[in-house]
């Protein structure tokens, strides 16, 4: 049941980046919100419980943005295995300077799905003609990710409590 | 070799990675299309229902930001309306000249299309390729090649991807958007070719050719696949290729590929 809401949850970040936001953001600047889902996930549990999400949402990604099917998977495993890295080392418990922590991983991880996405489309077509990942979508990229991760930081966090809660219920019983 | 380099975590990075790079040379081949036309299939309804609660929720912030300006512009309105009020009797000589004008330079009549209206239901979310997604496909005739304009006769597109419920129209600014094209002024052949997303390149002019900044460009219809006499854009600046061979020209959209919530498909 948890994880058909958060497969929901996954299909409603993908459409909301594809179809919703676009209108308000230019072309290339338009925030990641599945990254940043996968990003806060993996700083709040452990890379070997979100590491099917992230292929999930990766293909979910890619077979919507029309790219092809293994980059975003790739991608999104590699920023959840370089964000679970990261926040092994630095993370605390105190909540300022985790949610601080987490938007390193955020910026981070941003850079890193850029770089592999660039990488990837081109690698496929064994061209590197457009390959284009040093502009300022690189630093204006991470910005708009972090103001989506300060929407969804607590939402997401809301909604654990209730899983974690319900798992004890269960395990009460 | 030691557990300490290979924790469970570490192997399914190296699996995942392995088979992603399995797959990601898999896609040439159509391999996942059957895929992607099922999952199209489920999200188009959202699809179709986010993206135009997106544009109704940007026109509503769009609005309470002009509200300032609205009265200045309430001014200049009234005064634009009494000069324009004047100048509806000597526009109805303008169209006939126009239209005589349009059959002498070969620019196809407006209404001669079979066009098939259809709304815009999604965008490209990154900047490595242009395209919009539109709710029309195979169920309403539409197929890969056909061209896709805007209501003013200003082409934008072609669709390159068909499904049974929606399409993906590649812009004219993606990379790999290439059109035969001219100056209407001047008649200097060339091909229109997208640039990054950002915009497009008129290139493969002969020098012997004339371009003026402020050209407008059309398409020439050479090669059949889109019909000849549709708007693109205007020059913005000439210059000479990288090789020296050719002028090339840049030349800027007629319309914000952005905000387009309404495309029309030519069909024939």
């Amino acid at each position: 049941m948890q994880n058909i809401f958060v497969g929901i949850i996954i299909f409603f970040g993908v459409i909301l980046q594809t179809s919703f936001l676009p209108n308000f953001f230019p072309t290339g600047l338009i925030p990641d919100v599945v990254l940043v889902m996968i990003i806060i996930w993996t700083a709040k549990a452990d890379f070997n419980a979100i590491w099917v999400r992230a292929i999930f949402a990766g293909l979910m990604f890619d077979l919507l943005s029309f790219w092809p099917i293994g980059i975003n998977i790739f991608s999104f495993v590699a920023v959840a295995f370089a964000t679970n890295s990261l926040c092994k080392r630095f993370l605390v418990p105190q909540s300022v300077r985790r949610f601080l922590i987490i938007g390193i991983a955020v910026v981070v991880g941003t850079m890193i799905n850029q770089l592999i996405v660039a990488i990837g489309i081109n690698l496929q077509n064994f061209s590197w003609n457009n390959l284009e990942i040093f502009n300022q979508a690189l630093i204006l990229k991470p910005i708009c990710n972090l103001i989506i991760l300060a929407i969804l930081y607590w939402p997401l966090e809301k909604i654990e409590e209730v899983f974690r809660h319900q798992n004890k219920m269960i395990i009460k019983r | 070799m030691s557990n300490k380099y290979l924790s469970p975590k570490s192997i399914k990075f190296i699996a995942v990675t392995a088979v992603c790079f399995g797959l990601v040379f898999l896609n040439p081949k159509g391999f996942f299309n059957p895929v992607r036309m099922v999952f199209l299939e489920i999200a188009y309804p959202f699809q179709k229902t986010f993206y135009i609660l997106g544009q109704n929720t940007d026109e509503f912030f769009s609005f309470f930001g002009s509200i300032g300006s609205m009265r200045t512009e309430n001014e200049k309105l009234i005064r634009e309306n009494n000069l324009l009020v004047s100048e509806v009797a000597s526009l109805q000589e303008m169209k006939k000249e126009n239209e005589s004008l349009r059959e002498q330079l070969n620019l196809v009549p407006r209404d001669k299309f079979d066009l098939e209206p259809s709304f815009v239901i999604g965008q490209d979310p990154q900047n490595l390729g242009s395209w919009l997604m539109i709710g029309k496909g195979s169920s309403d005739g539409i197929r890969a090649g056909m061209s896709v304009i805007v209501s003013e006769g200003i082409l934008i597109g072609k669709i390159e991807e068909v499904y049974p419920d929606s399409s993906r129209v590649v812009l004219l600014t993606d990379s790999s958007s290439v059109i035969n094209a001219n100056d209407l002024e001047t008649g200097a052949r060339g091909l229109i070719k997208g640039t990054y997303g950002l915009g497009m390149v008129l290139d493969m002019v002969a020098q012997v050719d004339s371009l003026n900044e402020g050209d407008t460009i059309i398409t020439s219809g050479l090669g059949g696949e889109v019909p000849k006499g549709l708007l693109i854009g205007k020059i913005q600046e000439i210059r000479m290729s990288a090789d020296k061979l050719f002028q090339q020209a840049i030349v800027i959209p007629r319309v914000r590929y952005q905000k387009l919530d309404i495309v029309f498909v030519v069909k024939k």
